[in-house]
């Protein structure tokens, strides 16, 4: 059985991460889901939500949009069209943008099923920023 | 012949120009580097993609998503034609616009309607110097290789093929070969072609899907949709800095052999003008000699 997982988070703009994982935590579509070695092969939607990988040197932690990930025995490939890393996220910003998300969620005011859609992609997204600070601070 | 002083101001108004071109060229130089980066840097995604939709595709037809519709007679068609903003990149826009209006003059007979959908300014002149049918105003989106652009594009053109407006969504942009060579190319976005896939290797493995195949793949095709049209843009991009530089380029040449050949003029005149003062001044000595 494969010890690691190759983990890589690709989008169109870059490469975002690229390593020898132990384990993934992925917000797949059906609930959140963790990847141990040996997985057998699986295709998966996943929601906009966090990425936690345990790598050799701890946890890295990922918010991404929505997308899908190919998992294999020894390599879990992610493809979103956004991933940020815990640097990338500038808190004041994403907390701002939060609230505004949630106030308009809560008025609950959308022309159609699709806008609800991506209003909620857009919350998750929002959410999963601001989680994976917390956390990453948390640690330290 | 033309007097000194004009001529000498003709070659410090070349010589400004040079300055130009050759600052244009520069900076195409830089922007092309990093347009080309990007070009590199999306590949694995758009490879990926394509590998996965490929495979998801091998058995799929009209029942599991719209936008594997295919009539035998096409009635109506869109094209989205990428140009640049901006000018001053050779024949970048004008061989791309020539073969929309061969294109369009074709098309005419096989397609009831045939519509366009143009990004940059210079396509967006043309198509209303020439009279073609603009069917999706994109004036809004910059002629940039963007993600969100990308996206913008593709949700339009799969809206109205979902719709049941058009039949076929084609995408004319310039592939960047390298800076000297940019071909103008046809691609066909929609409706998806499951036969483009197979002559990949695509060996069909065994995998689970989450939520099932049909949603998963339902759920891939705007993605995989916008990622083909990224990668035009990026193309486009990378082919209009090497457009530019390649015309910079040849314009900061054209501005030396014109100096050259001025400077040559200029001393001619100079000399003439030397000659004739010594010849009446000799011609004067000579007559008060007597």
């Amino acid at each position: 059985m494969a010890e690691a997982i190759r983990l890589e988070i690709v989008t169109p703009v870059a490469a975002a991460f690229s390593d020898d994982v132990s384990e993934v935590v992925l917000p797949g579509v059906l609930g959140e889901m963790d990847v141990m070695p040996g997985h057998v092969p699986l295709m998966t939607l996943l929601n906009a939500g966090s990425v936690r990988c345990v790598t050799a040197a701890g946890d890295r932690l990922f918010a991404i949009s929505g997308g899908f990930a190919e998992i294999g025995p020894d390599r879990v490939t992610v493809m979103v069209e956004h991933c940020e890393g815990t640097d990338d996220v500038d808190m004041e910003h994403a907390r701002i943008e939060l609230s505004e998300l949630e106030k308009r969620m809560d008025v609950g005011d959308f022309a159609s099923m699709e806008e609800l859609h991506e209003e909620n992609e857009k919350l998750r997204r929002a959410r999963a920023r601001i989680e994976i600070v917390e956390k990453a601070t948390a640690r330290r | 012949m033309a007097n000194v002083k004009e001529i000498r101001n003709r070659v410090k108004t070349v010589k400004n120009t040079q300055k130009i071109t050759r600052a244009m060229k520069l900076v195409a130089a830089a922007k092309l580097r990093r347009a080309q980066d990007a070009v590199v840097a999306s590949r694995p995604y758009t490879a990926k993609m394509r590998e996965v939709v490929g495979e998801l595709c091998l058995n799929a037809d009209e029942e599991v998503s719209p936008f594997f519709r295919n009539p035998e007679q096409p009635k109506s068609a869109l094209v989205i034609v990428l140009t640049s903003d901006r000018g001053l990149c050779g024949g970048y826009n004008s061989a791309l616009l020539r073969k929309l209006k061969t294109y369009v003059r074709e098309g005419a007979e096989s397609y009831d309607e045939l519509g366009t959908a143009v990004i940059g300014r210079k396509g967006r002149e043309f198509v209303r110097r020439e009279n073609i049918t603009v069917s999706v105003d994109l004036s809004e989106y910059p002629a940039l290789a963007d993600v969100e652009v990308a996206s913008a594009i593709a949700t339009t053109a799969m809206d109205s093929f979902a719709a049941g407006e058009i039949d076929r969504v084609m995408i004319l942009f310039n592939r960047f070969q390298s800076a000297l060579s940019q071909v103008p190319t046809f691609e066909r976005l929609l409706p998806l072609d499951p036969e483009a896939f197979t002559n990949e290797d695509i060996t069909p493995r065994d995998y689970k899907y989450e939520p099932n195949e049909q949603e998963l793949l339902g759920a891939l095709i705007p993605q995989y949709v916008t990622s083909q049209v990224y990668a035009a843009l990026l193309e486009s991009v990378a082919s209009e800095q090497g457009a530019r530089m390649t015309a910079m380029d040849n314009a900061t040449n054209n501005a030396n052999d014109l100096i050259d050949s001025l400077t040559l003029q200029m001393n001619r005149a100079r000399q003439a003008i030397i000659t004739t003062e010594l010849m009446e001044i000799t011609a004067g000595s000579e007559a008060l000699k007597g």
